[in-house]
């Protein structure tokens, strides 16, 4: 396919090297011409300096046959004239990243279904939000309107479930391990895996059965009630707004008196302190010691490690921190915060997710990126739709975590059979996508 | 400043004032015949002042016009007006009465409603019109007027707007602002035709059915009777008034909404809420407490009276259906309460007004919960809306200087040897553009008796009080340069 990304900044640059691994043909077009220097030399790419919204260099770097157009650049504006200038020009489909949902209604929009909005920070905030509600899980997706989930999870060093392999071990009904994440690598696990402690799990199961998986890798999990956030910025209020819609009660810290009154006065709910985040004196107001659920969101991953660890210290029970240079993700880890969290790259896999041909459902989700979760829809004619599951000589580096079907769920064994129609959603390694490609699509 | 360019402006709205002056004079010309020349002599000598200072002061097509001269303006338009509107009154009950007849005139204009005529029934009728007309021109604003018709005064309107508009945020209704007061003016004009036509109908005579209208609306309360509304004896003339009385006392913003069809904000208004459910927690207060007293009254005859009394004194009307004065002591200190109350922002009535009086207890609440976290940033709401720390501030200092201005006016009073309730009473009730008071100046007496010298100290807390405490004082400030 032939993709232009406006913008490079580490949305652009994540999207890009995303897509790099699918063979794709890229354009970048990004104002700072340092910007796409080092691209250039870093990818192979076709990195271009000047305005996304310049008809002239669309036009020249093939606006008027690409398949697919990404305009995710700061500024939504630019982004929404990009856009326009490129669907007019004969680009197929172009998506859209906003910051202020007020900026999607823009009629311009409703004419043109091939132009599809993002709201990435209301999205991060929405997953954000999602972890809140499953407390002791690192990660976690919800599928078919929220009836399935996704988990991460690291089990406890003395649940029962070690040493031994994995066909002895009873877990909760309607649960699938679907992936075990270790130094190594991801791998794929079967009847004859043995789970070591320090394994990161991946289990796809029915959302209303997650207290009862978590409590079978000794993992606790008391619903979220009170959760702080120290300094929010867009991503920050965006989760103020949705955990206060959740009845859930919010203090958010916040620096500058302006943004504090702002927030204030949009969020009548939840408890507004001013001061610095890094001040023990104010977490201590914030009441950090008691929270349930405490996420340092503010722009500098310096103050977002210190206040973090602070509120670890002081017995918040889940610590998230969000961090914007790769590097701090190695620091979150060594001091054990147990929610590093990117924006960018969780906004870069939520853009990527909301187009790709195959629902990639968590290019953000797997550690390391050796795996995905994707989800399929069984089309017509489909070779899946003849034979037993058992029988499908399904690829060994593949597992199908569940199935929907209308309102029924699925969690299926070796005796399922697909109908048309179906979402399935498949946890794979990365080498494994093209067979499954092949025996999902019929082709 | 530009002093010129401000009497150029005083000489247009004293043209204006001169053909308003024309309005009781042909009325009387076609009924009585008897005093129409008092009426034509003041508009002749208002009009040439007038025209003297448009020529003398003639000012290019875009003169600077800036916050200082904007309030000059507005402090001088008033009394201006006031003394403007003495002259009918000096022509016509002989030049003794100066002062009172400086009085009567200022009370007008400010919509206060107190008065000094004994014998109301027995003045002429053309001047009980000019007494009605005053206070419904002064009720939405003599400004707003000039603005709504003057093209001119355009030029530094919001500021002039905001110098006299009650309340502390005031709202352009429309872009332009010849069109928000023409807009205001209209919906005032429509309120005051709605109440003549319903008090027609409810049986009073035309003469009486217009100027209740015009003093209701603008809740002003002079009435053409002695007895005020009591005197017609109707609960369904009664129930008329009580209802306009409501109307006016609510912010025309949401009436200018409401008639544009969104039904929205009156519904969300957290104002309008407090200010329904004062008046009726202060009904069924007054009325159970005439109930309970020794006073014989029944059940429908004790709401009656306490609904009445209650709407007339919030929205600082100053009708009155009772000497309220007689009334057992819980009502009395109630009453007296609740004439610092005042309707809602924007609405023509006088007082504190429910807003500001919303915002300082939100503000003490908030001061309250700060002692418990120090860091915590809570803004003072009304409804859901954040109101900026400025506003509160100036809100907290107006409530301080009301307070402040109407202990001095009471101790002032005494002075000259009203004793303290009486005293209180006329500085409450002339600063909040009330009327009557309690004592020497209930609902039953009028302010005859109070002395001259007094009467003056009274003008200035009525002008003061109509002009929200600020445009006035801020005129002494004027002249010197802010460090």
């Amino acid at each position: 396919m032939k993709i232009i990304i406006v913008g490079a900044g580490e949305v652009g640059v994540h999207i890009a090297s995303s897509l790099l691994r699918e063979n794709h043909d890229l354009v970048v077009i990004e104002r700072d011409s340092r910007k796409v220097a080092r691209l250039q030399s870093s990818m192979d790419i076709l990195a271009v300096a000047g305005d996304g919204c310049d008809p002239e260099i669309l036009r020249e770097h093939g606006a008027c046959a690409a398949d697919l157009f990404f305009a995710v650049s700061n500024d939504d504006s630019a982004n929404l004239l990009a856009a326009l200038t490129a669907r007019s020009l004969g680009t197929a489909k172009c998506v859209v990243r906003l910051g202020n949902p007020r900026m999607g209604a823009n009629p311009l929009l409703d004419r043109d279904p091939n132009i599809l909005p993002l709201y990435p920070e209301q999205l991060v905030a929405e997953e954000i939000l999602a972890l809140t509600r499953v407390p002791g899980a690192s990660k976690a997706r919800f599928f078919a309107g929220g009836s399935l989930v996704l988990l991460q999870a690291r089990p406890s060093d003395d649940a029962d479930i070690y040493d031994r392999p994995l066909q002895q071990l009873r877990g909760p009904e309607g649960w699938v391990l679907t992936g075990i994440h270790r130094a190594s690598g991801t791998t794929i696990p079967r009847g004859d895996t043995v789970l070591c402690r320090g394994d990161l799990l991946y289990a796809v199961g029915r959302t209303e059965t997650i207290k009862e998986y978590l409590a079978s890798i000794g993992v606790s999990s008391e619903p979220t009630r009170r959760v702080v956030i120290a300094g929010a910025g867009q991503v920050g209020q965006c989760l103020a707004r949705l955990l206060v819609q959740e009845k859930i009660e919010v203090t958010t810290i916040q620096r500058s008196a302006a943004r504090a009154f702002e927030m204030a006065a949009e969020l009548p709910e939840a408890l507004v302190l001013r001061g610095d985040a890094r001040d023990p004196e104010i977490l201590r107001e914030a009441g950090a010691a008691t929270a349930d659920f405490f996420i340092s969101a503010t722009q500098q991953d310096e103050v977002n490690l210190l206040s973090s660890l602070l509120a670890r210290e002081m017995g918040a029970r889940t610590v998230a921190a969000l961090y914007n240079q790769p590097e701090f993700l190695d620091l979150l880890k060594a001091v054990k915060i147990d929610l590093p969290l990117s924006p960018r790259l969780m906004v870069a896999g939520v853009i990527l997710r909301n187009v790709h041909r195959r629902e990639i459902v968590s290019l953000d989700l797997v550690e390391g990126g050796d795996a995905e979760v994707v989800e399929f829809e069984i089309p017509a004619k489909a070779k899946v739709l003849r034979r037993k599951l058992k029988n499908l000589h399904f690829p060994r580096a593949a597992i199908v975590g569940a199935v929907s079907r209308g309102k029924q769920r699925f969690v299926p064994t070796g005796e399922f059979q697909f109908q048309e129609g179906d979402r399935a959603l498949v946890f794979t390694l990365a080498e494994a996508l093209l067979d499954l490609e092949k025996i999902f699509r019929g082709r | 400043m530009n002093y010129r360019g401000v009497l150029f402006l005083l000489g247009r709205l004293q043209l204006a004032l001169a053909v308003t002056l024309l309005i009781p004079a042909a009325f009387d010309y076609f009924s009585d015949a008897t005093r129409f020349r008092a009426f034509l002599v003041s508009a002749a000598v208002v009009g040439l002042v007038g025209l003297l200072s448009e020529c003398l002061f003639r000012q290019p097509q875009d003169f600077p016009f800036g916050r200082r001269e904007a309030f000059l303006l507005v402090t001088a338009a008033w009394i201006m007006a006031s003394v403007v509107g003495a002259l009918p009154y000096v022509l016509i009950l002989g030049p003794a009465f100066a002062v009172d007849a400086l009085f009567e005139s200022a009370s007008g204009f400010t919509t206060t409603g107190a008065s000094i005529l004994v014998d109301i029934e027995a003045q002429p009728r053309s001047l009980l019109l000019w007494r009605s007309l005053s206070q419904w021109l002064g009720g939405m604003g003599i400004i707003v007027l000039g603005i709504a018709i003057l093209p001119k005064l355009a030029v530094g309107g919001m500021q002039l707007l905001g110098a006299e508009a009650p309340g502390p945020l005031t709202e352009k209704l429309t872009p332009r602002i010849a069109q928000t007061a023409k807009a205001l003016w209209g919906i005032y004009l429509l309120l005051t035709v709605l109440e003549t036509g319903a008090l027609m109908f409810v049986g009073m005579g035309a003469f009486d059915a217009v100027n209740h209208a015009m003093t209701t609306i603008a809740t002003s309360g002079f009435s053409t009777l002695q007895g005020s509304i009591g005197a017609f004896q109707s609960p369904a003339i009664e129930l008329v008034v009580m209802l306009f009385m409501i109307l006016a006392g609510v912010n025309f913003a949401l009436h200018f909404k409401l008639l544009r069809g969104n039904a929205l904000p009156l519904l969300r208004d957290a104002e309008l809420r407090i200010y329904l459910s004062l008046l009726v927690g202060a009904t069924i207060l007054l009325a159970g407490n005439l109930l309970l007293s020794a006073h014989q009254h029944d059940l429908v005859s004790a709401l009656r009276l306490g609904a009445f009394q209650a709407v007339t004194i919030i929205t600082t009307t100053g009708f009155s259906t009772a000497d309220y004065d007689a009334w057992p002591s819980f009502a009395r200190a109630l009453l007296f309460t609740l004439m610092f109350v005042g309707g809602c922002a924007g609405s023509t009535a006088g007082s504190v007004k429910i807003v500001r009086i919303l915002i300082v207890f939100k503000k003490l609440a908030v001061d309250l919960k700060r002692l418990v976290q120090p860091n915590a940033v809570l803004p003072v709401r009304v409804g859901r809306r954040a109101i900026p720390e400025e506003v509160v501030t100036s809100v907290t200092t107006f409530f301080i200087l009301f307070l402040v201005l109407f202990a001095a006016g009471g101790v002032t009073m005494t002075a000259f040897g009203l004793d303290p309730v009486s005293a209180f009473a006329a500085s409450a009730a002339c600063l909040g553009n009330i009327g009557p008071g309690f004592g020497l100046v209930g609902p039953a007496e009028g302010y005859a008796l109070v002395p001259g010298p007094a009467k003056l100290v009274l003008v200035a807390l009525m002008i003061i009080g109509r002009l929200e405490l600020y445009t006035v004082l801020v005129t002494f400030y004027l002249g010197r340069r802010a460090y």
